[in-house]
């Protein structure tokens, strides 16, 4: 097994407000392999952007501040790493994409002269204007912007929301960084266009071996693009496993309730269940399991104390007792009879 | 019990240009139906759901709403109407007046409409939202204390407060969670059940919801519908290539369909959509369509061929596509 790009070790996260430390991130570890795609999914809340941002030291402090854990990219620790360092390494090393192209682009500068900046700031100023214009057109090309030589010299208003995404990839891969970073990066498109920018994405994974973090609240627009996906619930992963395990076996209460709330357009049906109830307080979060106020197979374990992962099969765990306790108190079984 | 009739709306540019939004719309809804009008945004099903409303004015063509004709209807008409057609938006915090409690927010239709005040008119309000699931504690909160879901449902106990005939749902759940869009999507499910005559126009660009609540889906591009019919029918037998597309495209909440290769039915559209103010000469969709023909896409405007029972299809070669 080749060592991990990226690797998060006991991540805890707080924001500090009036009321007190807000929980944001409540210990997360995760590990990210070369060339894999992972697919950071949840709802409104449970920390998937902020869990990415705070990695790379992209939230202001105070109020954001880091209370435990560590991010290595590459082996490199980022955590306590001086502003300097980090700006070196965003960009160049690891390069991030989000939901609103619009606002990401400057207005009154043409997308070429973006660009290039973009890719000499990245090169730290090695690389000369007109190097930059070649590699900034080539890239245009490889996105499959459509007539490159005319939009590079076009203002941001004058392409549409998937032109404009697509010049923001291929910005953030001009300079063949190590990590990408998509943050919701097909919600504000149309449908139409929201699949020719996965399929793009998709190419870009298993062609250029990009490694790739995409966080959406979208189970279907990860599955389109991603080998592996992560569920959060308020501030921490409850499941992680390859993206079949994910729809064919899904093992924590609240990864079953997403999908079984999710309707699908070719399978008719008469209901959806809910899930009943709402976040928790992340400025007191739950002791136990965050889930278990709302977790149909919630008992006294699961508010007594953190719950760690249980192993499900390779590369798939599940932070959920009923799995812990399997063999003895049901595990997958008693779930899957609910399902 | 809603009807449009050739219905178009044009808004005039200061440039002198005009954006068709909607050009040329006729759909049906019998009473009791509900009806998912779906589309990418520019394609006019938001304008069509506030024009059913005489929230924005047609240019021409006939829109009939609860009985009324909503087209050129005076003052006196649209606040008849008001009380027999209803609206829910999209962002229910915009629709919500900040300073206006909860129970304030749902009486206002009541009080201008109906003789109820005091203590019959609080009962009324707290039987309505008990009925969406906010017990009383909600009564006296203003907006800005409850959660999105929870504002949502509390627009929708407001829509029902007159007992509409006619409801227009723009968008409904689209700002929500999916574990909260579940919640609000049951219970619009149950209110079909316990209002079988109320007549729904539902507007969506998501097509896995459209599936789950409508009964007829009219597909829009551009300002026309491209195709219409029951929800299986046009979900499992779609005769226009953009109602191809579009279901191509839409995530469906599976394992990884590349990994499984290309799926055979995947037309993947290229281009972007083009501006509703140069609509395309004939068929609107002819430049992004990968079964367009020269000399006939591009030149004549396609009719509704009838592909099916009560199943229309505006393309050239609806009758030719075969059976998906």
């Amino acid at each position: 097994m080749t060592d991990p790009l990226l690797s998060i070790r006991g991540l805890e996260l707080a924001f500090d407000t009036f009321d007190g430390p807000y929980h944001a991130i409540g210990g997360v570890t995760l590990d990210l392999r070369p060339g894999e795609a992972l697919g950071l999914v949840g709802e409104t809340g449970c920390g998937k952007s902020v869990l990415t941002r705070a990695a790379f030291g992209l939230l202001p402090s105070p109020p954001a501040r880091i209370v435990a854990g560590s991010v290595k990219l590459a082996g490199r620790e980022l955590v306590g790493l001086p502003e300097r360092d980090l700006r070196s390494i965003r960009g160049a090393e690891v390069a991030m994409i989000f939901q609103d192209p619009m606002t990401y682009l400057n207005p009154v500068f043409r997308v070429g002269t973006q660009l290039v900046d973009a890719i000499r700031a990245q090169s730290k100023g090695r690389i000369r204007k007109a190097e930059a214009k070649d590699i900034a057109l080539a890239m245009l090309e490889k996105v499959h912007l459509p007539n490159p030589e005319r939009q590079f010299r076009a203002y941001p208003h004058e392409l549409s929301g998937g032109m404009r995404q697509r010049v923001l990839i291929a910005m953030a891969l001009a300079a063949k960084p190590r990590l990408l970073i998509a943050d919701e990066p097909t919600t504000a498109l149309d449908v139409t266009i929201q699949a020719q920018i996965l399929r793009l994405m998709g190419e870009l994974v298993e062609d250029m071996g990009l490694t790739m973090i995409m966080i959406s609240h979208d189970l279907g627009v990860v599955a389109q693009v991603c080998s592996r996906v992560a569920v959060m619930y308020a501030g921490q992963i409850v499941e992680d496993a390859p993206v079949e395990r994910i729809f064919d076996a899904p093992s924590h209460p609240y990864t079953r309730g997403l999908l079984k709330a999710l309707p699908h357009p070719f399978k008719p049906a008469d209901s959806l269940a809910s899930i009943p109830g709402s976040l928790p307080d992340l400025l007191h979060p739950p002791t136990g399991c965050r889930f278990a106020p709302r977790c149909p197979h919630a008992g006294p374990a699961c508010v007594s104390g953190p719950v760690p992962f249980a192993d499900l099969a390779p590369g798939h765990r599940a932070a959920c007792r009923l799995h812990l306790e399997g063999g003895v108190l049901g595990g997958t079984g008693a779930l899957a009879e609910t399902a | 019990m809603l009807e449009l009739d050739d219905l178009r709306i044009h808004f005039p540019l200061a440039s002198g240009e005009v954006v068709k939004a909607v050009d040329g719309v006729t759909l049906k809804l019998a009473a009791g139906e509900t009806v998912g009008l779906v589309g990418e945004s520019g394609s006019g099903k938001s304008t069509i759901g506030k024009a059913a409303l005489g929230l924005i004015p047609a240019t021409s063509g006939a829109i009939r709403a609860g009985g009324e004709d909503v087209v050129g209807a005076s003052a006196a008409t649209l606040r008849r109407l008001r009380s027999r057609a209803q609206i829910i938006f999209q962002d229910p915090h915009a629709s919500l007046n900040p300073r206006m409690t909860i129970s304030r927010s749902v009486a206002e239709g009541l009080i201008l409409n109906t003789p109820l005040r005091g203590r019959a008119l609080r009962e009324r309000v707290a039987e309505l939202l008990a009925r969406v699931g906010l017990p009383e504690q909600f009564l006296n909160r203003f907006p800005h204390e409850l959660s999105g879901g929870q504002k949502q449902r509390a627009c929708i106990a407001r829509a029902l407060a007159l007992d509409p005939e006619v409801l227009v749902l723009d968008e409904p759940t689209s700002a929500l969670d999916v574990s909260v869009q579940a919640q609000i999507l049951t219970f619009l499910k149950e209110l079909q059940a316990a209002r079988p005559s109320m007549t729904s126009l539902f507007i969506s660009h998501n097509l896995a919801v459209v599936r789950f609540l409508c009964q007829r889906v009219a597909v829009m591009y551009l300002g026309r519908i491209v195709e219409e019919g029951p929800v299986a029918e046009v979900f499992e037998n779609p005769r226009h290539p953009y109602t191809r597309a579009l279901l191509a495209a839409a995530p469906a909440p599976e394992a990884n369909p590349r990994a499984k290769g290309p799926r055979v039915d995947y037309v993947e559209l290229t281009g972007d959509i083009p501006s509703p103010v140069n609509t395309p000469p004939g068929c609107a969709f002819h430049t992004r369509c990968p079964v367009a023909r020269k000399g006939i896409c591009d030149v004549d405007r396609p009719a509704d061929l009838d592909v099916g029972p009560r199943h229309r299809a505006a393309c050239h070669f609806a009758r030719d596509l075969e059976a998906a």
